[in-house]
Parts: C-alpha cells; structure tokens; sequence
C-alpha cells in the first residue's frame, strides 16, 4: 500500500505545477475581486436584503471545485509528458485513478473546510452588521440546514470526481469521439442537480424562487432522503469510476 | 535466451504503418543498440513492449509474458518524449520513485545522484535539459529490474551530462547482468556500448547481429548505418 | 579513432574493426614493450570498461583471451595481474614481433619490391 499513497500525494504535486493560477499579478487580480465581492455582501447585510440562509446557497456549488480540476487531474499527465511513467507502473489501471481520486477529495475537502470557515467568518460579521436579522436563533437554524447540505455536498462531490476523470480519460482514449455524449451527459447531471437544489430547495411558501425566503423543506431534510441520496451518489460514482478505468485499461495508448 | 520476441508484429497510425509485419528477437543479459532513421519505428516498438500500444496484428513476448502493466514491474522504461514530475524536488523524486516502482535500491540512487553531481534541494522544473535527462536516467538505472528500455536517452544533451549518462548505463551493466536496449542518433558515441545491434527502417528490420561480427565484416557501425540509409 | 587513457596506458580504438581484439592486442603489446610490468595489477574488468567507454564484454573477451595465452592470472579477490614469467612475456613479445615482419612483408609486397630489396633496406635502416 506504500506506493498507493505515494500515488494520492502525487496528485498534490502535479497541482502545484500550475503556473498561471500563482503569478503574483494574477493573485492581486483575485484578492480585489473578492474584496469586491465581500464588500458588496457586508452592504447588503447591512442593509437587510440578506438573511443568514442565503448564504448557504453557495454550498451545493462547491462541488465544481472538485469537478473542474478532476479533468485535469488525468489531462496533466499527458501535457506534462510524464504519461509514460504514470501508464507504466505496474499496478491496475483502477488503482491509478483512485489515487488520484482520493487524492482530489481530501483537496477538495481543505476547500470545504475553508468555505466552513469562511460561512462562520460572516455569522459573525451579520451579527456585528445587523444584529436584528442575524439573531442567534437564526444563526442555530441556519448551521442545522448547512450540515445537511454539507454532507449532501460531500456526497455528492465523488460523482463529480469520477465525472471530470471520466471526461479526461476519454478525450485521451480512442473513445474520443464519444466525448460530446459525456459532456453532454455531465451537463445534465450539473443542472438537473443544480435545478434541483436551487429551486426546490430555495423557494417561498408560495413556490417562487426568491431570495431571501427559503423553503420549509430545506430546514426538514429528513434523514430517509439523505441516506438515499448519498447511497444513490456513490453508486453512480462507482458505476461512472468503473466506465474511466476500462477505458484507460482498455481503450487508451500513449 | 531471448527477453524479447516479436512476430509479425504490425502497427498503423491511419495509412502509415510505423511497425511492418516486424519479427525480431532481443537477446536476454546483453547490450542491443536499435538504429534507424527517424520514423523508422523505434518508438513505438518500445511501446509495444511496455504495452502502451497495442499492436494491430502479430505476437509480442516479453520476458515470457505478454506486455502489460504486471510484466513493467521487471521493466525500466525511458521514454524519448517525457519529462519528470516538475514540481518534484530531486530528493523527492528518489522518495516518490522508491515508494512506487517495486525493487527501487534507494542507496543506489542516492550514489548515482552524487556520482552525477545532482543537488538533492534544487526543484526538477528547473534543472537543465542536461541535469534532468541525467535524473531520469538515474530513476531508471536505480531500479533493480531485468529489462531496461532506454529510447534515445542522449537526444539534446549535453556532452558532459552524455558522458556521465554513458558511464552509469556501464556501471550498471557490469554490476548486474540486465537486458539493455538503447536507441539513439548518437552512434559513433554510443556503438562501443552494444553487444548486438538491429538496424530499422518503416518498422522493419533491415539487419541486425553481433557488433564484433559485424565489425569484422563491413566495419564500424556508423559506415554500416551509412550504408543502408543514405 | 577513439583514444582513451587507461591507468597510464595509451589505447586507441577504431570502431570499424572488433574492439576486443584491440584491446587484447594492445595489451600485448604493453606487455611487450615492458610498459605494463611482470606481475603487474592491471585495471578491473569494469574500471577498464569505464575509462574506455566500451562494453564491459569486450573487455571481458579480450581478459579471457589474456588469461587463456597465461599473460595474465586472475587471483580471486585481489584482481588480474600481469604474469611473472619471462616465457610468457618473451612468446608475447615473439608474437608481436612477427606480427610486425608480417606487416612489413605485405607492405613491401603491395610496393613491388622483392625479398632481397627488402633486406637491403632493412640492413641500411637505422637502427637507434
């Protein structure tokens, strides 16, 4: 099992070689645009126009955190010409991709944990801010809910691993051509669940989508529902991990 | 004894075959240089061996199994188009390749590293073409394996880091009897390494036999290679 | 043409002909000429593979050869050494020398000059 996890560190590795995302300009770029966007969230905090539920909209989202690199996460092997170390070593195929995605999870997973951090960052701030909408009784109802969509998040995160990889191992594959029926089925799979989330999920008694209201049936997800959620995740993901394995067994040269 | 065996062994990119119905056999404990002008199909016979490409037709044996990922643990394979891990320090490159490549001799790297004047702080991203040609070929010969496939392990580099790539390939071949294949376009550098030697061009095999003996017979060869192609 | 000091001997290689029988050759000839010592401890297998940058077979062949003529004997553990006979080394130096009159022979065959102009030209040759 040695070489398992020196497989899942390497995934960290092959992200650091990212040249682009940390040049000092870039980063300057970036730290004004959230300062905007955290600017621009305090004044309506303070203005009322945002209650501490809204802000949990953000959290199904996280998962393209994990989609967007998965598919360079295999992609990266080839551009960076290290395929013929990587497609030679003599383990299964399947064990290969599970590194790297085990590897994409508990990257992700520092992601979710700085996003916790970030939520609790601006309880406290609606609390400083305004204090009439952002009560502790609130505050309490709203944490309840987080959980549940955290751990619906985290359930559903693997798919969308298994998903990016399964994108990325095709386009190298002699599958290629199939690749417009895979984006197309991801794409799917994103809005149905994002359809699902935002606006069953996110909606006034009336049952229009509206901020700042939200729907009785996110503060009552009941546990039924989560379980089969997440057994129904991780059973497409398997089934989708077992598709990208036989296609780089199978279907792939370099 | 051959660690290599391959009949009638065909590969076609679209119209262009780059291996030919192509039997050729690879003596087991010696030095086979492959020559052959570019095209000829010297890459992908080395990827056939490893089984990153499958062949269309014909029959490959590699130490008495077919090529797959099982057989690549007794393999060490370089590759003429890679790169190391850039993000990778050197010390950690030895540290990953020791925990992933079974039979990995760590204190044997660690000797080659100070033999071939390698830092072990400096990030591989940015050695010279020269150092990190150098580190992979270290990866390579610190593994304790049967087969090595070296495929143009001189292309680009500098003569200095080419003479220490020569003389660790020869430190290794006289400490433990393996099966040694190099292709290159460096043969006058290079020919005084082989014990045999395979001449292909369209991915065919043109000639091949012992080098003294065909040294004997129509002398050194570079004047052979000169011969057939030009 | 490929020269190459090994422990203080001077070899020159040339490609187009078998490189073991060079080396054997050449250490003949040092052997002959005195320039490698009777009892003398040549290099390794391995180190003369290294400074020659050839394959370490060649070398082997032409060791073998060495110790089959008994120019050499292999002590195990301490390396080759050059033989301590005087025999050995004068039947070395015998087979060098008519090697050399055999070459001189061809040479002045291919010149067109008979057996006794050939003499001629030996008896007037400078000797020192």
């Amino acid at each position: 099992m040695n070489e398992f996890w020196a497989l899942v560190g390497n995934t960290r590795q092959l992200k650091k070689s990212n040249g682009l995302r940390t040049a000092s300009w870039w980063k300057i770029y970036i730290a004004f645009f959230c300062l905007l966007a955290m600017g621009s969230l305090c004044f309506s905090i303070y203005h009322g126009t945002i209650g501490p539920m809204v802000l949990l909209i953000f959290i199904p989202f996280l998962i393209f955190a994990a989609f967007g690199p998965s598919i360079g996460l295999v992609g990266r092997e080839w551009s960076g010409q290290t395929v013929s170390w990587w497609l030679t070593l003599p383990y299964p195929r399947a064990e290969l991709l599970f590194a790297k995605l085990v590897g994409m999870f508990i990257h992700w997973l520092k992601i979710a944990a700085g996003s916790v951090v970030v939520l609790a960052v601006f309880a406290a701030v609606g609390m400083l801010l305004n204090p009439v909408v952002w009560t502790t009784g609130a505050l309490g109802i709203a944490a309840a809910v987080a959980v549940k969509l955290y751990i619906l998040t985290i359930a559903a995160t693997p798919l969308a691993i298994t998903m990016g990889m399964l994108i990325s191992v095709t386009r190298h594959s002699r599958l290629r051509p199939l690749m417009p029926i895979i984006m197309i089925m991801a794409i799917w799979l994103a809005t149905s669940a994002i359809n699902y989330v935002v606006i069953s999920l996110f909606h006034n008694t009336a049952g229009d989508v509206a901020f700042p209201y939200v729907s009785p049936a996110l503060s009552s997800i009941n546990p039924l529902f989560m379980i089969t959620s997440i057994v129904a995740g991780l059973f497409l993901s398997a089934i989708i991990f077992g598709a990208a394995s036989y296609i780089l067994a199978e279907q792939t040269e370099a | 004894m051959m660690a290599i065996n391959l009949e009638n062994v065909t590969k076609a990119y679209g119209s262009q075959r780059a291996l030919d119905s192509l039997t050729l056999g690879l003596f087991e404990g010696q030095v086979t240089g492959i020559l052959g002008p570019n095209g000829a199909g010297k890459s992908t016979l080395f990827k056939a061996i490893v089984g990153l490409v499958r062949p269309d037709a014909g029959r490959i044996t590699v130490l008495d199994s077919r090529p797959s990922w099982k057989t690549n643990g007794q393999i060490a394979y370089l590759s003429d188009q890679c790169r190391w891990y850039g993000s990778h320090t050197v010390q950690h490159s030895i540290d990953y390749a020791a925990a992933v490549f079974p039979h990995f001799d760590q204190k044997r790297a660690e000797q080659l590293l100070a033999s071939m004047g390698l830092n072990r702080d400096v990030t591989v991203g940015t050695l010279s073409k020269g150092h990190e040609a150098r580190l992979k070929l270290i990866i390579c010969l610190a593994r304790d394996v049967r087969l090595m496939l070296l495929d143009e392990p001189f292309s680009g580099i500098d003569l200095v880091s080419r003479e220490k790539i020569i003389q660790g390939l020869i430190e290794s071949f006289a400490e433990r009897k393996q099966t040694i294949i190099i292709s290159t376009h460096e043969i006058r550098e290079a020919e005084s390494l082989f014990d045999q030697v395979v001449f292909i061009d369209q991915g065919q095999v043109v000639l091949s036999g012992e080098v003294e003996a065909l040294r004997q017979e129509k002398g050194s060869l570079e004047s052979i290679y000169r011969g057939l192609f030009q | 043409m490929e020269e190459a000091n090994a422990s203080g001997l001077m070899f020159k290689l040339d490609l187009s002909k078998p490189l073991w029988e060079q080396v054997l050759h050449q250490i003949r000839g040092a052997v002959a000429r005195n320039d490698l010592q009777p009892g003398e401890k040549i290099p390794s297998l391995r180190d003369l593979a290294q400074q020659l940058k050839i394959n370490p077979n060649t070398v082997m062949r032409a060791y073998q050869e060495l110790e089959r003529d008994g120019l050499t004997e292999t002590r195990r553990g301490q390396g080759t050494f050059i033989t301590a006979s005087q025999q050995k080394i004068a039947e070395a130096r015998d087979l060098l020398a008519q090697e050399a009159v055999r070459e001189f022979v061809s040479s002045m065959k291919a010149l067109g000059i008979d057996r006794p102009a050939a003499c001629t030209l030996l008896e007037e040759a400078k000797w020192s």
